[in-house]
């Protein structure tokens, strides 16, 4: 988008700001900038671009609550680098400099979700500066979180379909992740998945009772992406300072779960990129503790299907697609054999979370 | 003779009303063209004008990313 469009306020709903309550303390009363100067350096001086402070006088409540949620505090950052390095991002300025520079412009403010795209990603008012309650899920939610959850729901991806939300539905983000999973609720996560309420596919979804095999056998130690989620993104290789230095590509795996407040004991596992030496340029040579946590990482690609390569036909025989699939040509499951190659640290990293070799009847 | 002030004064009247909306930022608002003279402009002025905000732009810096959630 080019910058003069980023900015333009027009059309109905430029106007439907302009007359609104979200203009009552006029530009200047939220941005700063100066009165009454005729050029454009001289209007900016002491500008911000995106204020979230004057939203509090207003929104004292989601405010407040902002401040612990994981999209604020990005606590998540801070937690797993301290586990595998044994140091704190703020132990050194080096660290913060770099932290700053590379990660924490993934924070968002107020604006960045419900008057335009975050900055991280180009910025630019998404409906002429009205703020919208909800956040639009291409220009806010994806374009942030494209790379995976986003190529994934859309279908980006040459090897799986759009998830069945989007077609022929198109729900949006919204519709499954609310408010409250956004704002938090007052407490303070570390981790995504440990702030409370978060979307559940058992919201819509009750596979209690009723007669389907596939849920009576495996519903209660299986994530429902076990069997539901087609191939997903996995990436090798972060440098703080240069970004992916490795490759993605398709997966589907299914491993242990790690993840404590998570009761499933079968999950899929995704890649992550990070590796020994991920903050070098911020100083530090290998991450000393680099095996305490799992490189192959509980998730929850966003790709759901009905029918997948493990559930391919209406009253059809899993077993066949699943169980057996150790036997060719592509195994479902993380196996030792996967990690041969890589470093030792990461081959520890992982032990938790591969299965046994040969069928599950036999674990 | 009274016919000649009349229309002199009418000439001016409009020149002068001319003169002072030209010379408002409401004329920045409505767009339409780049003021010239000593014009006070205002944040809303600019930012509703296409025009003026096509001349003041910077190149746009696209982002290197994507995003990676």
């Amino acid at each position: 988008m080019e910058g003069w469009k980023k900015v333009l306020i027009d059309g109905e709903d430029g106007a439907t700001f302009l007359a609104g309550v979200h203009n009552q303390l006029g530009c200047i009363g939220c941005h700063g900038g100066q009165g009454g100067e005729n050029t454009k350096e001289e209007a900016h001086v002491g500008i911000e671009s995106y204020p979230s402070t004057q939203c509090l006088s207003c929104h004292e409540s989601t405010h407040s609550q902002y401040g612990d949620a994981i999209h604020s505090t990005q606590a998540g950052y801070y937690d797993l680098f301290e586990k595998r390095s044994g140091e704190k991002i703020t132990d050194k300025p080096e660290y913060m400099a770099g932290f700053k520079a590379g990660c924490q412009g993934c924070h968002v403010s107020c604006g960045e979700c419900h008057i335009s795209s975050p900055t991280p990603v180009g910025g630019g008012l998404v409906s002429a500066h009205k703020v919208n309650r909800t956040p639009d899920s291409k220009l806010n939610c994806t374009a942030c979180h494209g790379s995976r959850v986003g190529d994934e729901y859309y279908g980006n991806n040459d090897y799986a379909g759009a998830d069945v939300h989007r077609v022929p539905n198109a729900m949006g983000c919204m519709d499954c992740h609310d408010g409250a999973d956004l704002h938090g609720d007052g407490t303070r996560p570390i981790h995504r998945y440990e702030a409370p309420d978060l979307a559940k596919c058992s919201d819509c979804h009750d596979i209690s009772g009723g007669s389907n095999n596939y849920h009576s056998t495996h519903g209660a130690e299986f994530a429902c992406q076990v069997c539901h989620s087609q191939s997903y993104k996995s990436c090798n290789g972060c440098h703080a300072g240069e970004g992916i230095t490795g490759s993605s590509y398709e997966t589907f795996k299914i491993g242990y779960n790690h993840r404590p407040e998570r009761s499933e004991k079968f999950v899929v596992l995704r890649h992550i990129p990070i590796v020994e030496d991920t903050y070098e340029a911020w100083g530090m040579d290998n991450l000393v503790n680099f095996d305490v946590e799992p490189t192959w990482k509980f998730a929850t690609p966003h790709n759901i299907r009905k029918r997948t390569d493990r559930t391919p036909d209406e009253g059809g025989f899993c077993g066949a697609a699943c169980h057996d699939s150790y036997q060719g040509p592509v195994d479902f499951f993380l196996r030792a054999a996967d990690l041969e190659g890589t470093p030792d640290a990461e081959q520890r990293a992982n032990a938790n979370v591969i299965v046994p070799d040969g069928s599950p009847f036999s674990w | 003779m009274t016919s000649r002030y009349n229309i002199l004064a009418t000439v001016a009247l409009f020149a002068l009303i001319f003169g002072m909306v030209a010379c408002s930022g409401d004329d920045v608002q409505n767009g339409g063209t780049i003021p010239e003279g000593p014009v006070v402009a205002t944040c809303e002025g600019c930012h509703t004008n296409q025009e003026m905000l096509i001349a003041v732009a910077e190149p746009d810096v696209p982002p290197e990313d994507e995003g990676e959630g």
